[in-house]
């Protein structure tokens, strides 16, 4: 049955590449065979997975187990689904509207706000940030903390920095030192009671939160200001200071001009884990970032302008506008240079299996 | 000479490309990956930190026609993570057509180091939905996939006994040959903060390289090249002697490359002598 396989995949491949020669039927036998193929198979896992696993096999259970709501639940969207086959009685394809409208709604509603917030803002940010989390800083010190140096040290750098942890908490670097995991074994609680998961909610004020925090030994600056991220699953500890971690010794080596900001992020599981980003200042950087940043922001600027329709592409438009087409022609050439790797990655991908299949066919 | 080049019949350079690949291929000639990108090391260096028996979360979001750029990807990654002994899941919510080529892989690999389905890997398979499947998991993965490709309720799979959602994954790995990133990235990491990264094909990375720059994602394999990058990185650190299809892949690439290079040379060279003899002519 599997030399069966490997002849057909090798017959179909050979069909395939036939067209390259020429268009011929054995090429056109392949094409209509793969839709036929794909068109058949999909038909089938939707059915199997889609109506009788996700549909059919809830239906059955609700209404086993007697249960009302979840047998609406189930019916309601279903029934709802089906009005798009309304469309093809001319007296009821009006009805089609009320899918389309839930459908075009739901849709719009998970997607624009998502968009905006991670295509626009995050890239927007991270073409003008003056911060970063890339530095050289991370070098010396995940190299510091690699030699065995006591994660204590670290701890008291943030502690002199005012970032003040309980006296269990373990730091941790990750990726190389970019970032710092702290984990720390806290419960935190609000007047004594332990918060947990369902209480996180919006009922649950920041400033309570707070005090869960500095009751639980972490000492927050007056500027810290704590945002649920989402409800009830994890907070966000936004801190204004400044820190500017010092040398001190030979291990933990830093460059005493630069200055950091940290976010801390928390999640409230029984076992604490607390995430600080260090953020570089722009212009301490090494030069070589600097020019990449700058690089970028000229890029981004250039080739807005180009599409920028409203004011004549004349004078330092006009000038600006033709850099543009220069980043466009040198992004257009990355996406042409990797889709033709993409493409050959294909081909090579089709000649390594003949190649492999070729001598199993002969016991090889 | 010059017309014969610039009238050349395209068949022509399809059988120069022909031989170009089948040779190194017959020969199994690899090519020496001499520098590893940011982004593959990136993503290399996460798991390299992550502890024994966290949670590994593989999406594969692409079909058997990109599998030459993806496979080599997602058995470097099972090698890693196994290696590691780190607990892996996969699963396919966009793609129908790519089950069998992840299951089967995670089972090979599974077996070479010795891991057993349910303790230490599981394969969820294929689930109609869409987006609203993967914001369903950041509640709870159960709702979404209630049993597993063999039919087994996740309640019974040991190693997800103690998966609810997205907040006991260390990290959600999408090889994808379609448009699923920006979906992982707007739902999963921008309302769930998950920890992502990205394997994808060569004609979907530079698009991607900005949500890396921004901190979306914490590392990306770029098509074949991250694959033979990625092996390259396991090889070296002992976590696999298995020769993987990248490296011998980007060893064909590199062949081809030249001719390539060299056919254009030679076709911009031919065009622009004839429109100077046309110029002179006139």
């Amino acid at each position: 049955m599997a030399t069966l396989g490997i002849l057909i995949g090798i017959a179909l491949t050979l069909c395939v590449f036939s067209f390259l020669y020429r268009d011929n039927p054995f090429y056109t036998f392949a094409e209509h065979l793969f839709v036929g193929l794909a068109a058949g198979y999909g038909i089938v896992v939707q059915i199997k997975d889609g109506f009788i696993g996700t549909i059919w096999e809830s239906l059955k259970l609700s209404i086993h187990q007697g249960q009302t709501i979840e047998t609406i639940l189930t019916l309601v969207p279903v029934l709802v689904g089906l009005l798009f086959f309304t469309q093809f009685a001319p007296n009821t394809s009006w009805l089609i509207r009320i899918p389309f409208a839930i459908t075009i709604g739901y849709g719009a509603g998970i997607a624009i706000p998502a968009a905006v917030e991670q295509d626009i803002f995050k890239h927007v940010h991270s073409t003008l940030r003056l911060n970063d989390l890339h530095s050289n800083l991370k070098t010396d010190l995940a190299d510091s903390l690699g030699q065995g140096q006591p994660t204590f040290e670290l701890q008291n750098r943030f502690r002199q920095a005012g970032l003040v942890m309980t006296k269990t908490a373990k730091i941790k670097t990750i990726k190389d030192g970019a970032k710092w995991q702290i984990q720390d074994q806290i419960q935190l609680s609000i007047d004594g009671e332990p918060i947990i998961f369902q209480q996180l909610d919006n009922t649950v004020l920041p400033n309570l939160l707070s005090r869960g925090f500095i009751d639980a030994g972490y000492e927050l600056s007056s500027s810290a200001k704590i945002k649920v991220w989402k409800k009830g699953h994890r907070w966000q500890v936004v801190d204004g200071r400044i820190f500017d971690i010092n040398t001190r010794n030979g291990k933990l080596v830093l460059d005493e001009s630069w200055t950091y900001t940290a976010k801390r992020e928390a999640l409230p599981k029984d076992k604490q884990i607390e995430q600080i980003n260090i953020y570089t200042d722009f212009f301490h950087r090494d030069s070589w970032q600097k020019f990449n940043l700058s690089l970028i922001f000229v890029g981004v600027i250039c080739t807005l302008t180009y599409f920028f329709f409203s004011v004549e592409h004349e004078g330092i438009v006009g000038g600006i506008s033709k850099i543009g087409v220069v980043f466009i022609m040198v992004g257009f050439g990355a996406a042409f240079g990797n889709t033709v790797m993409g493409r050959v990655s294909l081909l090579i991908g089709r000649v390594q299996f003949l190649i492999k299949a070729l001598p199993s066919l002969f016991g090889g | 000479m010059l017309q014969k080049l610039l009238s050349l019949d395209r068949r022509w350079i399809f059988l120069i490309i022909a031989i170009v690949v089948l040779i190194p291929a017959i020969l199994k000639i690899s090519a020496p990956v001499s520098t590893i990108s940011n982004a593959t090391q990136q993503l290399y260096d996460t798991i390299e930190k992550f502890d024994p028996g966290q949670v590994i979360m593989i999406s594969l979001d692409y079909g058997p026609s990109s599998m030459a750029e993806l496979q080599p990807q997602l058995t470097a990654l099972l090698h890693h993570c196994f290696a590691k002994d780190l607990k892996v899941i996969g699963f396919n919510w966009l793609i129908f057509d790519s089950v069998l080529l992840g299951q089967k892989e995670f089972e090979r690999v599974a077996k070479l180091h010795q891991k057993t389905y349910g303790d230490d890997h599981c394969y969820l398979g294929y689930k109609p939905g869409g987006v609203p499947n993967l914001l369903d998991m950041g509640k709870n993965i159960a709702s979404v996939y209630p049993k597993d490709v063999h039919n087994t309720a996740l309640s019974e799979i040991t190693m997800m006994k103690s998966v609810k959602n997205y907040d006991d994954i260390a990290l959600v790995i999408d090889l994808a040959s379609v448009g699923a990133p920006p979906a992982w990235i707007n739902f999963v990491y921008g309302r769930f903060q998950q920890t992502l990264a990205l394997g994808v094909t060569g004609v979907m990375i530079s698009e991607l390289y900005p949500a890396l720059d921004a901190g979306q994602i914490v590392g990306i394999l770029p098509g074949l090249l991250g694959a033979a990058e990625y092996e390259s990185l396991i090889q070296e650190a002992g976590y696999s002697s298995e020769g993987g299809d990248g490296a011998t892949g980007m060893g064909i690439q590199s062949f081809l490359h030249l001719v390539l290079i060299l056919i254009i040379v030679l076709c911009n060279l031919a065009f622009f002598i004839d429109r100077q003899k046309r110029r002179i002519q006139t």
